[in-house]
């Protein structure tokens, strides 16, 4: 009878320890369909993923949409416009045209942090295959072009004109949730050009793979980063760079670019396919059939339409068009053509690779980086790169020649305007030179739409309202309240 | 016999009896039929000394000298004191006791006396749920229970109703209740495909249950620690009677049908209708690319479509149920098979269960006993796409809209037969009308269309009880709950929500797994006057869940229909895997002196997966007390106690959690696979916090239990406040910081929900062949959120990603109204009037041009802006109701029953988004309420000047006060007329009992209300948006017909 009682007795501690085994296998479950932060990044190759991660993440469209639509580049086509508040340059720090998926900050600083979480990671990662260390290299170079990129960009957004002690953004180097303030320019040039300094040996000296950085990616990153600082010598130096390994396209070369037919000029590109990345050329137009094309939302400025020579210049046809499918309908016909991928009514219209750095780029800042070394005329001189610049797009092109340093300058913005529309420059530039937004009155939305005085406070954005929420660090821009 | 001599070898070992004892002995049955009782408690008054009667009802137990009186305690019965003066034999029968207060009630872990619980648990009954015409059982518990909130949503089928216990307890996870199932927890929500609603509690047959248990406080919730935030459901099951096998059948056949549907226009009316709007846009319609104009049917005439007839039928729904049970004394079993097919009132929309249940339990001797439950079912659910499941209000082919808003005066099929439908623009076909239409055909949406749902589910269990010394148990239980879903949707390519994929069909297999090995020693003692009841256990539970899928679209010949067809391409769909473990550590000591003064504390540390490791623990607890005064000599001696029969006060306070709807990797962060072109990526995508823990919420509940005139009138009145903290809401993060999503989950909001309840149960008439019981419950909620993330900001939940009628603000009752306040129609222009937040007022004209539709009343200027809800919203609340309630009467004569239930809710505002689609001034056809629109100078009406195309004049582009109604609504639930026939004419058929009875469920609804049903939620059981009425069906009648018979 004891004995019985006994033997319950025993039940209960086995059972007691089979509970308590169990339970320290079970209750730290691990997840198995998504990767954990510590085991994520723990071989070479999973860092190669996270860098191709953070490319994913990068995007030239916000630019692009927004140095058109706050320029003189476009207007609006009349078939849609819900974007008064920024065309019209009446935008506050809630507004709905920079906010959600306009906001610059977010998209650049999530790069940075995977950038951060890469870097903070890529030199003790396990070799696991033959080349992981000589990938090691490349990787870790990659990462740190990617957050020079990525900062310079928020200084074009959210930044004043340089100045060593004017209010940069905060410069992110780890995986950080502390509130981060802003810091100076200089400093935060500093740190720029110390990451892209670091990045240059590291990166592959070769253009195989143009849609991951290479050295010459990084000569253009370097070189408009100078011209953006001033650092004239630096911008020429690395302007030449990049061009002695990518010449000018010819003229017939020209269109294939475009059509993603070939990468003469460019050193990086995003790729975009219909699954990846989006449609570049729905930021103007939408996509649609052949019998009912798609909304023109944007159409090229009478300004931009005007400024070519519409017979000769490869550029006028290359980027815009007086579309029949559209004026056959009675609708707004002039088109943006530049991203507009396999065309009207295909499955891949509006879809074109991202154009990251051109050589068309590198002649005008090396032009204007000699002019403002006073190196006007003769050769390797601003006439020099303008020449040869516009010998390749026009046909029957004869050389112009500068007398001032002011006139070559002229030069220079008109034709960056010109052979860089619709790639994420021209309010930059405007804003750059102290220039106005200057439309012509048939492409302003608006009397009051028209003119965006020089030095105005909106060329630099402001400082999104989420962010001042919680970053009690944070300042806003002048202006904004 | 051993018993016994264990018995006494442990008296001897503790208690040190005297020398000079007696033996006395004797025999204890039902005072009713003289059957014996076994498991009797014997005790000596004022000592520990005591034993149980055998299975033949006996008992023997060595008393000292100084014993005066014995006491006989069993549950159910009522107690009693016999004196032993020189008797050494007893002969004592033992009375039932009043039903309402010996009731055992099931509690965490174990069962109680209801007369000696000091939480607060109600208890229902499974035959209230048994023969209603419903797919679930929580279905049928609208107004049963005070404290207990029951919405079902609508009358789409085995659409999960909304459960409430004492208010909303969660933003971002559930508020719905833990639902445990014979000691397992089940699975709830909803695991259909967004068109077939598919509730996991529809796989178990309201006909098994016994009883349904419902923990509202701390002290009876807090054993199952952070899963008791939002209360808890205890489903038993039917277990056999003692006695001879009993066969029962019960089955019903019935039809169902919408009730309460808007009138809309007819072809005629809507004619006249948009082509005044047109002439009043300034656009009048011109014969040849404007106007509406009649379509000629094959009979000459103009077509006039009912729509709400192609969507709508009466369905026809059967349901049959056997079992067999009984029990001997050492074996109890319980077998049922159950079969039902419940047509909804939706065509298409279907739902078939076929269920076998084996519940059986063995006495393997005086210590063992085990036992055991297999469930089985298999449930089929089918559907369209309602539009009235959560996320669907705004489907273009969410076929509720389709019942009101389509175009009358256009035809289902062509003259020559074929379907009315426009290719190009995958719209209904034209008809007569210039103007384009929108919208699309239901007709060939429900022929092409499929949708099903498909579950098959074992619950199972087995168990070991030992008793290792008496009054001391150890019990184990080990169960599963396997639950696999097959969904499976086909939209076709010709018509519908498939076009634009060229006809696809998703098929995807859901399988959740869960064991839960549940282990309990139980300590029963009474020392004298002091009883002791106590436990400890220890609980862990796994569940996985898996589920992988496909979408195949491009379909290659419009022959196929099905999944394995031919398609041009394939891509990932409702791909998941997820698993959980919960390990929990508990115990409860009750305690009671004489029966007067009650205690019980519980406590429960439970460590979760889903939590950093050092914040997997946590610990919940509950305590309570309660004085049962009428129990007092004083009381007893007093004249009131010949009114007052029972008088007992309770309270209780604790603290539970709540982990349930959390995601089960919560805390981690984490990198998520992509494609960059053809290379693999890897990227940050969940920004984890190693502090998440559970939310808590801190319960009160001040009781009062009344019982007069012998407990025939019984009210129980109690005051509870819910605190919750804690709550985890998604902290939005500086963009700077980088990290995905700009968020971290945080445990950063709180809430409160305060109230009364009130019950009263009473036997009114209680005379021979006819009685009269009443029961009639109330409960008051004031729920406030108090504390939310980012400083207190704002939330606005989406009605299905669109409109934002709902607010989440601190200070305000959770998913108010945020409306913006509209004045009715202008008599002088017909135009609606808003109010800026300032008061200024303006009116919209839709016929003027855009800069200048908003002019001010005053002056008739355009106005400085239009009116929106960010600028000039306010709140109008509270949309969760501040009362509901239920009022239960049954009445008996002779062999009839008379059941009604009724169901009341109110003191809530509804948003009647459903009425701004039904005044749209668009294509979309009207309620006939459009017909008193404003037509010239003078005319007061509610209806503005019709303009075409105006959606903002009703409330479909702006969220209105004129929308916002009161939700105040008394409901006849169910009133059912049974006849049962007399044992004199049984007994002649050789039958146990034959009742046949008929039945109306949702007989009907008494509401100011202007739209279906106040009893509504589109957002099904969504937190922060209860109350929106948005293009949703309106809810079934039925009625049914059925037997009960038992042999």
């Amino acid at each position: 009878m004891f004995e019985k009682m006994k033997k319950y007795k025993l039940i209960l501690p086995l059972v007691a320890l089979l509970s308590a085994s169990s339970c320290k296998k079970l209750i730290n479950i691990q997840e198995t369909d998504l990767i954990a932060g510590d085991v994520a990044l723990k071989t070479v190759t999973n860092v190669e993923s996270a860098v191709i991660g953070a490319y994913a993440g990068v995007g030239v469209e916000m630019g692009i949409l927004f140095n058109s639509t706050l320029s003189d580049e476009v207007a609006t086509a009349g078939e849609f416009y819900n974007a008064a508040t920024t065309h019209e340059w009446q935008y506050s720090p809630t507004d709905v045209g920079i906010r959600d998926n306009f906001t610059a900050i977010n998209p650049n600083y999530t790069i940075i942090d995977r950038a951060n979480r890469i870097l903070a990671v890529v030199n003790t990662a396990d070799s696991t295959k033959v080349g992981d260390n000589t990938k090691r290299a490349r990787l870790k170079g990659e990462a740190l072009f990617l957050r020079a990129y990525c900062h310079f960009e928020l200084f074009r957004y959210y930044c004043g004109n340089y100045n060593a002690t004017a209010l940069a953004m905060p410069y992110m180097t780890t995986p950080n949730l502390l509130p981060q303030g802003r810091i100076q320019l200089a400093e935060y040039f500093q740190k720029i050009n110390a990451d892209i300094n670091e990045a240059k040996p590291l990166l592959p000296n070769n253009l195989t793979d143009k849609n991951r950085a290479t050295l010459a990616a990084a000569n253009g990153l370097h070189a408009r980063i100078a011209l953006y600082t001033g650092n004239w010598a630096d911008a020429e130096t690395y302007a030449t760079a990049y061009i002695n390994a990518l010449p000018l396209a010819t003229s017939a070369q020209f269109p294939g670019i475009w059509s993603d037919a070939n990468t003469t000029e460019v050193a990086f590109q995003l790729v975009r396919t219909v699954s990846v990345g989006g449609r570049i050329g729905s930021l103007f137009r939408n996509t649609g059939l052949v019998t009912a094309p798609g909304t023109n939302i944007w159409k090229p400025s009478s300004k931009l339409w005007n400024s070519y020579d519409q017979t000769n210049d490869v550029r006028f046809a290359t980027y815009i068009k007086d579309e029949p499918i559209y004026s056959g309908l009675g609708r707004p016909s002039r088109i943006v053509v530049k991203y507009i991928g396999g065309g009207i009514g295909s499955g891949t219209e509006n879809v074109n690779n991202a154009k990251v750095y051109r050589t068309g780029e590198m002649y005008l800042i090396r032009a204007e980086a000699r002019a403002e070394q006073n190196k006007i005329t003769g050769a390797n001189s601003a006439e020099s790169d303008i020449n040869a610049l516009r010998a390749a797009r026009i046909t029957g092109y004869v050389n112009e020649v500068f007398a001032t340093k002011q006139a070559a300058i002229d030069a220079i913005i008109t034709e960056r305007f010109k052979e860089l529309p619709f790639e994420g420059h021209r309010f930059w530039d405007l804003k750059r030179k102290g220039l106005a937004v200057q439309r012509l009155a048939a492409d302003a939305p608006t009397v009051t739409g028209q003119t965006l005085p020089a030095n105005d406070y909106r060329f630099v954005l402001p400082i999104p309202q989420t962010e001042l929420n919680a970053n009690p660090n944070m300042q806003q821009n002048p202006g904004y309240k | 016999m051993r018993k016994l001599v264990i018995m006494m070898s442990f008296l001897l070992c503790s208690l040190q009896i005297l020398a000079q004892d007696k033996t006395v002995t004797g025999k204890v049955t039902d005072e009713k039929d003289g059957s014996p009782l076994a498991g009797v408690s014997v005790t000596v008054k004022g000592t520990t000394v005591g034993t149980s009667t055998g299975t033949d009802g006996s008992f023997r137990l060595t008393v000292p000298a100084s014993a005066r009186i014995l006491v006989f305690t069993f549950v159910n019965f009522a107690a009693q004191e016999v004196s032993i003066g020189n008797r050494s034999e007893f002969a004592v029968k033992l009375a039932s006791e009043d039903k309402a207060l010996s009731e055992v009630v099931v509690v965490g872990y174990g069962t109680v006396r209801k007369k000696d619980l000091t939480g607060s648990v109600v208890t229902i009954g499974g035959d209230k749920v048994k023969d209603l015409p419903v797919q679930s059982f929580d279905q049928a518990l609208s107004g049963r229970a005070a404290g207990v909130s029951i919405t079902i949503p609508n009358g789409v089928v085995n659409n999960p109703p909304v459960i409430r216990i004492r208010g909303v307890n969660s933003i971002s996870l559930s508020s719905f209740p833990l639902v445990v199932v014979d000691g397992i927890p089940s699975f709830s929500g909803d695991v259909g495909n967004g068109n077939a609603a598919n509730n996991p509690l529809g796989d178990i047959n309201p006909t098994d249950i016994e009883s349904i248990e419902v923990l509202k406080d701390a002290a009876a919730a807090a054993i199952y620690g952070s899963r008791a935030s939002a209360g808890v459901l205890i489903i038993t099951t039917k277990k056999g009677k003692q006695g001879r096998a009993r066969v029962s059948y019960d089955a019903w056949v019935g039809f169902t049908k919408p009730y309460n549907l808007i009138p809309v226009l007819n072809g005629r009316e809507y004619e006249t209708i948009k082509n005044e709007g047109l002439t009043n846009a300034g656009t009048p319609p011109n014969g040849t690319t404007r106007g509406f104009y009649p379509y000629i049917g094959p009979d000459g005439n103009p077509v006039d479509t009912k729509w709400y007839d192609v969507i709508y039928r009466t369905g026809t729904s059967q349901n049959h149920n056997v079992s067999v049970s009984g029990a001997n004394e050492k074996t109890n079993y319980y077998f049922s098979a159950g079969y039902t097919k419940q047509e909804g009132m939706i065509r298409q929309n279907d739902f078939t269960r076929l269920n076998a249940t084996m519940n059986l339990d063995h006495k393997v001797n005086n210590r063992i006993t085990i036992g055991g439950k297999f469930q089985y079912a298999n449930t089929n659910n089918t559907g369209v796409n309602s539009g009235s499941v959560p996320g669907g209000a705004f489907a273009t082919s969410g076929i509720a809209r389709l019942g009101f808003n389509l175009m009358p005066n256009v035809p289902v099929y062509l003259n020559n037969g074929a379907y009315n439908i426009n290719t190009v623009s995958n719209t209904i076909g034209q008809g007569g009308n210039l103007t384009a239409l929108q919208f699309t055909n239901p007709q060939v949406l429900l022929d092409l269309n499929r949708f099903s749902s498909t579950s098959d589910r074992i619950i199972s269990n087995v168990y070991g009880n030992v008793k290792i010394i008496d009054g001391l148990s150890f019990r184990t239980t080990f169960g599963i709950d396997n639950l696999n879903v097959v969904n499976k949707t086909f939209q076709n390519a010709l018509h519908g929500d498939g076009v634009s994929n060229g006809g696809s069909a998703f098929n995807n297999l859901q399988t959740f797994r869960r064991w839960n090995w549940t282990n309990v020693l139980n300590y029963v003692k009474s020392f004298g006057n002091h009883n002791l009841t106590a436990l400890v256990g220890n609980e862990q539970q796994y569940t996985s869940s898996d589920g992988w899928g496909a979408n195949r679209q491009g379909v290659t010949d419009p022959f196929y229909n099905e999944f394995q067809g031919g398609f041009n391409t394939i891509v990932p769909f409702a791909n998941f895997l997820s698993e959980n473990y919960l390990v929990s550590f508990f115990g409860r000591v009750n305690y009671d002196y004489d029966k007067k003064y009650l205690l019980s504390i519980n406590g429960r540390r439970d460590g979760y997966s889903a939590f950093a490791p050092e914040n997997k623990y946590g610990n919940f607890w509950g305590a309570s007390a309660g004085w049962v005064v009428s129990e007092e000599e004083f009381f007893k001696n007093s004249d009131i106690s010949n009114v007052l029969s029972n008088l007992k006060l309770r309270g209780s306070y604790g603290v539970v959690g709540n982990n349930q709807g959390i995601n089960d990797f919560a805390f981690w962060s984490f990198f998520s696979s992509g494609l960059y072109g053809s290379n693999p990526s890897l990227f940050f995508s969940q920004a984890g916090n190693r502090n998440l823990k559970w939310e808590t919420s801190q319960k009160t509940d001040i009781g009062l239990e009344l019982g007069f005139l012998k407990n025939r009138l019984n009210v129980e009145a109690t005051y509870y406040i819910n605190n919750v903290d804690n709550l985890i809401l998604a902290e939005p993060q500086a963009p700077s910081r980088g990290i995905p999503g700009n968020s971290i989950l945080t445990n950063v909001g709180s809430m409160s929900n305060k109230g009364f309840e009130f019950t009263i149960n009473a036997n009114v008439i209680q005379k021979q062949g006819f009685s009269w019981n009443t029961s009639f419950n109330i409960t008051t909620l004031k729920n406030e959120v108090t504390a939310l993330a980012a400083g207190n900001a704002d939330i606005q939940p989406a009605t299905s990603g669109l409109e934002r009628p709902s607010m989440i603000r601190v200070g305000q009752s959770i998913g108010s109204f945020y409306v913006v306040r509209s004045g009715g129609v202008n008599p002088a222009n017909g135009q609606r009037i808003f109010y800026y937040r300032d008061g200024t007022a303006v009116q919209y004209n839709h016929a003027a041009p855009v800069a200048s539709r908003w002019t001010l009343v005053s002056s008739g200027a355009v106005a400085p802006r239009v009116a929106d809800q960010a600028n000039d919203g306010i709140i109008m609340g509270p949309a969760l109701p501040k009362w509901t309630g239920g009022w239960d009467n049954t009445i008996r004569y002779n062999g009839f029953d008379l059941n009604m239930l009724f169901f009341f809710s109110g003191g809530n505002y509804v948003y009647n988004g459903t009425k701004a689609g039904l005044r749209d001034m668009r294509s979309w056809n009207n309620s006939t309420e459009v017909l008193n629109r404003w037509t010239k100078a003078g005319d007061v009406t509610t209806i503005p000047r019709i303009v075409f195309g105006d959606n903002i004049s009703n409330g479909s582009g702006i969220v209105m006060s004129e929308n916002v109604e009161k939700g105040d609504f008394l409901k006849m639930r169910s009133l059912t007329l049974g006849y049962s026939l007399p044992k004199t004419v049984t007994e002649k058929i050789g039958i146990n009992n034959f009742r046949f009875y008929a039945q109306i469920l949702n007989a009907f609804t008494l509401t100011k209300y202007t739209g279906y049903d106040p009893e509504i939620s589109s957002n099904g059981n969504g937190n922060g948006n209860p109350s929106v009425d948005r293009n949703s069906v309106p809810q079934a009648r039925s009625f049914n017909v059925g037997v009960n018979i038992g042999l």
